[in-house]
């Protein structure tokens, strides 16, 4: 199964024991301090924190580098990314119509009168 | 009321300008512009009264996503799927955690078709909004905050009233599903090719 194939890839499970909040795995303090390059299953970890925007600099250009570099990875990131952009494209556009801005507006404006 | 003209002043400024915000998660809460409408009257309102206790410097749109998503939740027959939800999440994973797959599997179904995921482009507004309509409350919302409206984890766990780690394993788990089910669709509509018998993920 090409899943599986994948997983050994990526050095299959996780070596990183350190758990955890809310059953979610904490970021890995002691393998962000050093300065080797990321595994690929330590990028594909973190990635939604980096793309969220949520890891320290230092971490957050370790992490950088490795979807750079890594012609297996990046492809993840841009599935992330294209998936992300639609989301935003859909549903990030709307505004709130006229009519109900106004209605909005005049409800406040007689609460503030009466109530 | 007895606010003074600055604190209304200061409530067109810091509040009202988040109008369009709230009434997009209003839609994405409610998924009818009708009941968005109502909802969002609600929000103000209610924010509108409680304006004096709003604590300044805290951010103002949270703020209003908290009091929106609040009173949704109130109106709302919180069914089932609900305490299900609830119950699973304790034993969340997400990256990481031990039989959680860092390689998404929409990934591995793309493999040689569409890597960097270009059929989603291919989808129409309506049926992306549909799919986000359809996942349960606690992913749409934490999904919606991040991906649509750009709020930081620790908004997110403020809005929801969740630690930072289930905000992980919401947007994880969200995001999943969301991909997987615009994938299928996008599969069934021919804008991707089906898999080659042999090489799906799901046997």
């Amino acid at each position: 199964m090409i899943l599986d194939m994948i997983k050994r890839w990526f050095g299959g499970g996780t070596s990183r024991e350190q758990e955890k909040s809310d059953g979610f795995t904490a970021r890995s303090e002691e393998a962000l301090a050093d300065t080797r390059m990321l595994t690929c299953q330590e990028a594909l970890e973190w990635m939604y924190e980096f793309m969220d925007g949520e890891l320290p600099d230092a971490d957050a250009a370790r992490v950088d580098q490795h979807f750079k570099m890594c012609q297996a990875c990046y492809p993840h990131l841009q599935l992330e990314e294209s998936f992300r952009s639609r989301l935003r494209a859909a549903a990030g556009r709307t505004g709130v119509p006229e009519a109900v801005r106004s209605r909005v507006l005049e409800l406040l404006a007689q609460e503030e009168a009466g109530g | 009321m007895t606010e003074s003209g600055a604190s209304r002043k200061g409530f067109q400024d810091e509040a009202l300008v988040h109008l369009d915000a709230v009434y997009r998660f209003a839609l994405r809460l409610t998924g009818a512009p009708d009941q968005a409408e109502d909802l969002v009257q609600e929000t103000f309102l209610r924010a509108y009264r409680a304006w004096d206790q709003y604590e300044q410097g805290t951010r103002a749109k949270s703020w209003l996503f908290t009091i929106a998503r609040n009173v949704f939740l109130r109106h709302e027959e919180r069914g089932k799927r609900h305490d299900e939800i609830v119950r699973t999440e304790t034993r969340a994973g997400g990256p990481g955690e031990a039989g959680v797959d860092v390689v998404n599997p929409v990934w591995v179904s793309t493999m040689g078709k569409d890597p960097e995921g270009e059929f989603f482009d291919s989808i129409v507004d309506d049926k992306v909004l549909e799919a986000i309509d359809a996942l349960p409350e606690e992913y749409r919302t934490a999904v919606v905050l991040s991906d649509v409206e750009g709020f930081s984890y620790q908004e997110i766990s403020e809005t929801m009233g969740v630690p930072v780690g289930t905000v992980k394993s919401r947007l994880f788990r969200g995001r999943r599903r969301l991909q997987k089910e615009l994938y299928d669709f996008a599969e069934e509509m021919g804008y991707i090719t089906a898999h080659p018998s042999g090489t799906g993920e799901d046997r």
